[in-house]
């Protein structure tokens, strides 16, 4: 059911927030209550300035998050590709991260560029490289941090991936684990449960190539905190809990 | 809820606390209570907000700042018997 206008927190808050700044005047004017006043117009103007929605609804964020994915998923279909996507971070020739997606058996990850999107470089080194669809997701999140993250380590993964939960309120909880050359990646989801489910209803297999915008963007900033290609080996999703296993490659 | 209504809450509940302990007493007091209030709360929600309620957050704390000096100065004065 649709809220009234007036009940929507955007709302609401300027009301609540002019009802207190009303009350202040009264006191200020009308008593000599200085800390009541004071009290009641600092609580008006921030509630008034603080509580904000400049930001779409719910389903219609969600329903953007698919259309995006889904078009990939079509053209990865189209070209029959269906191996395990390869994270690639930014490096001399890409000024920003990749995923590539093998043709065939990968040999090893060839050079890929900025304005290349179709990679053919040879025998076991053909594929698509693509932006990661959880690229402007990251960028929100990078933006939110005051260094750059690149090869800082997983710390600093850990604490983008604390933006990307908490901040922004994509996953309830998240580990972010490095053994050798594996890297785990569990996801805990709340609010974008359902959208995953009804993805992966319809395009299960894009886990393990590009990965949904959500999953991509904590993919993404694993290879770019451990500056590492990372290969997607292992996913599973239980319950709402997502499993990533990738491999430094 | 959205962290800005719980921020919002939190500051209000925090407001009324320190008026209630306080009183009509001692205005300076207030006015630092409040912004150790909301340096708490811009310490313990930055991962959590947007970084358009954190600018808008730290516009508070520097308005709460200029008044803390304010108050500092007149303290300073007053003890060196000049006002």
């Amino acid at each position: 059911m649709e809220k009234h206008r007036l009940l929507k927190p955007e709302y609401s808050s300027k009301l609540i927030g002019i009802l207190f700044i009303s009350i202040s005047l009264y006191l200020f004017l009308l008593t000599d209550h200085i800390n009541a006043g004071l009290a009641a117009a600092f609580i008006g103007i921030f509630t008034m300035l603080i509580v904000h929605y400049p930001t779409v609804e719910e389903d219609v964020a969600v329903a953007e998050l698919k259309s995006g994915i889904l078009s990939y998923h079509n053209i990865l279909e189209d070209l029959d590709l269906s191996n395990n996507g390869v994270l690639i971070p930014p490096n001399d020739n890409l000024t920003e991260s990749r995923v590539y997606i093998p043709a065939g058996k990968m040999e090893y990850i060839p050079d890929i560029y900025d304005e290349m999107t179709v990679v053919s470089s040879g025998r076991g080194r053909t594929g698509v490289s693509l932006v990661p669809p959880g690229q402007p997701l990251l960028e929100e999140a990078k933006d939110r941090i005051e260094y750059s993250i690149e090869a800082k380590g997983i710390e600093s993964g850990r604490e983008c991936m604390g933006h990307l939960s908490k901040g922004m309120g994509l996953a309830k909880s998240f580990s972010f684990r490095k053994k050798d050359d594996r890297i785990r990646i569990r996801i805990t989801l709340d609010r974008y449960e359902d959208y995953c489910e009804n993805l992966r209803e319809s395009s299960s297999n894009i886990c393990t190539r590009t990965a949904c915008p959500i999953c991509s963007a904590y993919l993404t900033s694993a290879s770019e905190v451990l500056s590492s290609p990372l290969k997607i080996k292992d996913f599973e999703k239980e319950k709402n809990h997502i499993k990533y296993e990738l491999e430094e490659v | 809820m959205e962290i800005s209504q719980k921020l919002a809450i939190s500051i209000t509940i925090w407001t009324v606390l320190i008026l209630v302990l306080i009183g009509g007493q001692n205005t300076e007091l207030f006015v630092i209570m409040i912004l150790i209030g909301l340096l708490i709360a811009r310490e313990l929600s930055s991962v959590y907000i947007r970084p358009s309620i954190a600018d808008r957050l730290d516009a508070f704390i520097q308005v709460g700042i200029v008044i803390f000096v304010g108050v500092v100065m007149r303290r300073i004065l007053s003890i060196l018997e000049i006002l």
